[in-house]
């Protein structure tokens, strides 16, 4: 290391000197930083004062360039975009901003080896990030340019650059500086902290630093760090373990650590009374207080406010252990919240359980060992366990578990919920474990709420366009537009014999947002809008040309339709398409939003029959179903839909009465723009298969009356439903008709 | 750094222009059709409005439903009464970038007409978008329209021991700073505590994040002292810490809950200070929301991009939580 740089080093960093002033050693000594390892401990062990000590020393070593990482300005504002989001799929704007998390960290580790490393050494990862020699030689400029565009994406919602989606990984860039930083005869480390402060979906891209290479990197971590989701170490270093383990605190009642808490509270400069008595109880205290030298701290520092107080003859080391052990229990309560129903019964019924095997083992305070047999074990509690190791409040044994994500039936409860409130005093504490066995059945149900641990996927966007070589081109370039950020489903992700039902289970349960092609015309893309609609999803409908629109049913051309056939046009299009999938669906979206009924949603009632179309015949169709209706409890609505052009509400009231009838008869009359018309309104009426009537489901039916003569009068997406009924002109369909009106009971 | 940063002041009246766009959050809460009915009653030139719709949770889905349904349409009817032309935006309750667009799109239409400007009811907005506000309209000196802010008071506030049963049900902990700025980062920090009546809310974003220095602010209603005992109650704890020096570098501050003046100025006063020792400062925002605006506006203001926030985010809000429309108080942002 160069004068220069020493200087450097020393001018602008004082709190890893300081670290280095109050630092008293672990008994499991500093990690070794030739290999890559995590270095995990519960809250309050000292992995930061460790990792700064170790980078102040690591200084002075002249084959070494340590850099102690802070990540949390470079990734909260992300984490915090992303706060509170439950959903199941990750929408493009969460990709976004993961791939913005990526880009971030990568600028944290290029800031600090600029500024510890020089220019030299910065230089290969400023141009693989996109810079040039002008960049490198205004690096403040350049990373603050870099800081800009990030602002823009993160904070005011703006789209990701395309140069920031072909950015490296992390690794890819940490490893061209690596191989930069061994060729100027060092070996980079990277000390990096606070990893317990990302989400599971940004872990993957640091722990991704644990491979292989030409650099070293220690992790300090609390276990689990992503709780109450898993993980994912394995899929982001690709499973080799080409890392070391270091636990900090993995057993507290031993010599050495008691040795440490001595030496800890020997430099606290506390009052003579406080350090005598702490010296003398440290069996006690480092077995009450687990690894958490936090808490002794606080617990120290509670005893010298009561000692120097009004009343010191009232101070009590019981009262001020339980003080700051309640004060952890609040806060745990409050995080393990999120897992379960009622956090602080939870724990006062654990705190009953271990009471109650010591005394039944005829002890005092002291440490518990629980044992969770029988039942699904992780299937019901892994939220939970993780959640509860994560806070210190179950220490998993062995405590060494050479995994990060510490689950496991056996573990030893924390002596905060062993230890207060049920013994008045701590008389006759002893340090000796004491197992007890709880069934996982009873645990469960104390927990209660017990969320699903949800694997995010990418957000699904259904894409409905005519079969052809325009088709093609569309998926394909709408394709390579969404960049990953969506996935693309059509008719081809959909295969099988009922090919009908499977199209209808993707847009419903699959997809979030439908791109509806009109260009050319196929029938069977108006019943997949109509299906859209039915799930309330948003559909986004497009055409080739914008002076298509002109051409397309007079009742669509109410509705916003996108051109894409030009490259702005496109641009806007999928600008629309993401949108779609960032923000909720609106009321409007989901054609709920009706002013003149203020109904928040349309349920299927029962006894209600539907009939809508068009044709000579419509009337005898609906006068069938009336004479069978009258006189019973089955109401007949009729929409003709004959001048579907001249009325612009109609496409809203078939909606609404695709969504309430309880069977749907659509009469096709050859018109192509009213028969499109009715394929919607089927597709709606097609998402549902069921309603309820008297708490009992029944199944709803579709008949489908063709008045043309031609078969392929009538989509193949209804007349496929196993359930669709098919009947040709009134010979067939008055019949079907009266059967409808009939069945379903006589009015009392 | 700003020396004298905008500030958030009092006004007795709402905004008389020519062309104004409210913006406002449908919620549970019957107080967030408060601005919009004296808008009404007045006959304000609103052109346009956005009704903001958080897919959040508050008691039992059928009443919570029914309860924003009717607001939903209440907020409709008057305003589109005005002429205005009223748009639902579905938003993320806790992505300050979605506030943010929605002030951005606001302000681009109205242009740079002197008489025009902006109608933000901050109600029931969430506490982070009233910080994403506050950081939108510090960081636009002179690039924005003038924005006034109505904050509707309730008719009164559910019990003060329904907090017990919501105990401990906060889904994720956000700390994040207001502006994305990580070179401005800062290992030290100091806390503005605006207290509220969650407790155990409070407890847990300053264990999160807990400041070496703090400004603990507890907001007085001289009015309703019922209000005073509630927050002392739910606050018992942080209050006796402070007070018994059990948290030395922290300072207790009371303060009415509608001088924002008063507020400003220890804000400022405590913020120039951390920015002169190098600390960032974190907001703990859960008193009134004019008393978090204005604490905002200011500390942002000054300390710029070194302002955090830690917040909390609740599984389920409390649909009983207030009752009725209290008084409607204006502010403008100068």
């Amino acid at each position: 290391m160069d004068a220069t740089m020493s200087l450097r080093l020393l001018a602008d960093d004082y709190e890893l000197q300081e670290a280095d002033r109050i630092y008293r050693p672990h008994p499991e000594g500093f990690p070794d930083v030739r290999q890559n390892c995590l270095l995990i401990g519960y809250p309050g062990v000292g992995k930061t004062l460790l990792l700064k000590t170790l980078c102040y020393r690591l200084r002075s070593d002249q084959t070494l360039l340590p850099l102690y990482l802070r990540i949390e300005p470079w990734i909260a504002s992300i984490e915090g975009e992303m706060a509170g989001e439950s959903s199941q799929s990750r929408s493009p704007r969460e990709l976004e901003l993961s791939i913005c998390a990526q880009f971030s960290l990568a600028l944290c580790v290029l800031e600090r080896i600029y500024r510890y490393g020089g220019a030299d050494l910065a230089a290969p990862g400023v141009i693989a990030l996109g810079g040039n020699e002008e960049a490198i030689l205004d690096f403040d400029g350049w990373i603050r340019e870099q800081c800009r565009s990030l602002r823009l994406v993160v904070q005011h919602g703006q789209r990701l650059p395309k140069e920031l989606i072909g950015a490296p990984q992390l690794f890819a860039l940490v490893q061209t500086l690596g191989q930069a930083t061994r060729e100027s005869g060092r070996r980079l480390v990277l000390l990096i902290d606070q990893v317990d402060r990302t989400s599971a979906f940004h872990f993957g891209a640091l722990a991704s630093l644990l491979r292989r290479s030409d650099f070293s990197t220690i992790i300090a971590t609390r276990p689990c760090p992503c709780a109450p989701r898993p993980t994912p170490l394995l899929e982001a270093t690709g499973g080799g373990h080409d890392f070391s383990v270091h636990w900090l605190g993995a057993d507290v009642r031993t010599e050495p650590w008691r040795a440490l808490l001595k030496d800890i509270v020997s430099s606290a400069n506390l009052a003579e009374p406080v350090t005598t008595w702490v010296q003398n109880h440290l069996a006690n205290l480092s077995s009450l207080l687990g690894p958490s030298n936090r808490a002794l701290l606080a617990f120290c520092l509670e005893m010298q406010r009561q000692v120097e107080g009004p009343r010191p003859e009232r101070a009590s080391w019981a009262a001020a252990l339980r003080k700051v052990l309640t004060e952890q229990e609040s806060s745990a309560a409050t995080l393990l919240g999120a897992v379960c129903g009622q956090p602080r019964s939870v724990l006062d019924k654990l705190r009953r359980h271990a009471v109650d095997a010591r005394r039944s083992a005829g002890r005092g305070p002291g440490p518990v060992c629980l044992h969770l047999r029988g039942g699904d074990l992780f299937g019901q509690f892994e939220p939970f366990l993780r959640v509860a190791a994560r806070e210190g409040l179950f220490l998993p044994v062995p405590r060494d578990h050479h995994a990060l994500d510490v689950l496991t039936s056996d573990y030893e409860l924390s002596p905060l919920l062993a230890a207060t409130k049920e013994y008045p005093t701590l008389e006759g504490f002893d340090d000796e474990m004491v197992d007890t066995d709880l069934d996982a059945n009873v645990f469960s149900g104390w927990i209660r709420y017990n969320p699903r641990v949800i694997t995010p996927k990418v957000a699904a966007v259904w894409l409905s366009v005519k079969e052809g070589r325009v088709g093609t081109e569309f998926r394909r370039t709408l394709e390579d537009q969404l960049l990953g950020r969506a996935n693309l489903r059509t008719a081809k992700d959909s295969k099988g014999p009922a090919f009908a039902s499977a199209i209808r289970d993707v847009i419903r349960k699959e997809s979030h947002v439908s791109v509806i092609d009109l260009t050319g015309f196929s029938i069977e893309v108006y019943v997949e809008f109509g299906i859209t609609i039915g799930a309330k999803h948003s559909a986004i409908l497009t055409i080739e040309e914008a002076n298509d629109i002109s051409r397309c049913p007079e009742w669509l051309t109410k509705l916003q339709i996108y051109p894409h056939g030009t490259d702005d046009e496109m641009a806007v299009l999928v600008a629309k398409v993401l949108d779609g999938l960032d923000q909720g669906v609106s009321r409007v979206a989901r054609w709920i939003d009706d002013p003149r009924n203020e109904k928040i949603d349309f349920q299927v009632e029962p006894d209600v029959v539907a009939i809508i179309g068009y044709g000579d015949n419509f009337a005898q169709f609906v006068a069938a179903a009336r004479r069978t209706a009258y006189g019973r409890s089955v109401k007949v609505h009729e929409l003709p839909v004959l001048d579907a052009d001249k009325k612009p509400g109609l496409l809203y009231e078939g909606i609404v009465l695709a969504r309430q009838a309880s069977h749907l008869t659509l009469i096709f009359g050859g018109s192509q723009s009213h028969d499109a018309l009715l394929s919607v309104i089927g597709g709606v009426f097609a998402a549902e298969d069921q309603g309820t009537r008297s708490g009992k489901k029944f199944r709803r039916r579709l008949v489908l009356i063709n008045e043309t003569g031609r078969k392929e009068a009538i989509p193949k997406m209804l007349s496929g439903r196993p359930d669709a009924e098919v009947a040709k002109g009134t010979a067939e369909g008055v019949p079907i008709m009266a059967e409808l009106a009939s069945g379903f009971g006589v009015r009392p | 750094m700003n020396k004298f940063p905008l500030s958030l002041q009092a006004v007795s009246e709402p905004p008389d222009l020519e062309k104004a766009v409210w913006i406002g959050a449908v919620s549970f809460e019957e107080r967030c059709i408060g601005s919009v009915r004296q808008i009404a009653r007045r006959s304000l030139n609103v052109t346009r409005a956005v009704a903001l719709d958080y897919p959040t949770k508050a008691g039992r889905v059928v009443e919570d439903v029914a309860k924003r349904r009717v607001h939903r349409q209440v907020i409709s009817d008057q305003l589109s009464g005005l002429g205005a032309s009223v748009a639902t935006e579905v938003i993320r309750p806790y992505r300050m970038s979605d506030m943010r667009r929605i002030l951005d799109d606001a302000s681009s239409k109205l242009g740079r007409d002197p008489y025009s400007g902006l109608v933000l009811d901050i109600t029931c907005l969430t506490k982070v978008h009233a910080l994403a506000a506050a950081s939108w309209v510090v960081g636009r000196p002179t690039r924005r329209p003038p924005i006034w802010f109505a904050y509707a008071l309730p008719g009164q506030y559910g019990s003060p021991s329904r907090h017990n049963r919501s105990l401990g049900q906060w889904l994720d902990v956000a700390v994040a700073p207001c502006e994305f700025e990580p070179m401005e980062y800062s290992d030290k920090t100091a806390g503005i505590v605006l207290l509220g009546h969650e407790g155990s809310r409070i407890r847990l974003a300053i264990s999160q994040c807990e400041p070496l220095e703090a400004l603990v602010i507890v907001p007085q209603t001289p009015g309703k002292p019922s209000l005073g005992v509630v927050a002392r109650t739910a606050n018992a704890v942080i209050v006796r810490d402070v007070r018994s020096g059990r948290r030395p570098g922290w300072e207790l501050t009371e303060l009415a809950a509608n001088d924002i003046n008063g507020l400003t100025r220890v804000v400022a006063k405590f913020c120039h200070r951390a920015v002169r020792e190098g600390r960032r400062i974190v907001l703990y925002p859960f008193g009134p929301k004019p008393m978090i605006l204005a604490a905002a506006m200011t500390a942002i203001g000054i300390a710029g991009a070194r302002v955090w926030y830690s917040y909390p985010i609740p599984r389920r809000y409390d649909l009983d939580y207030t009752a009725g429309v209290g008084p409607i108080k204006w502010f403008v942002a100068k």
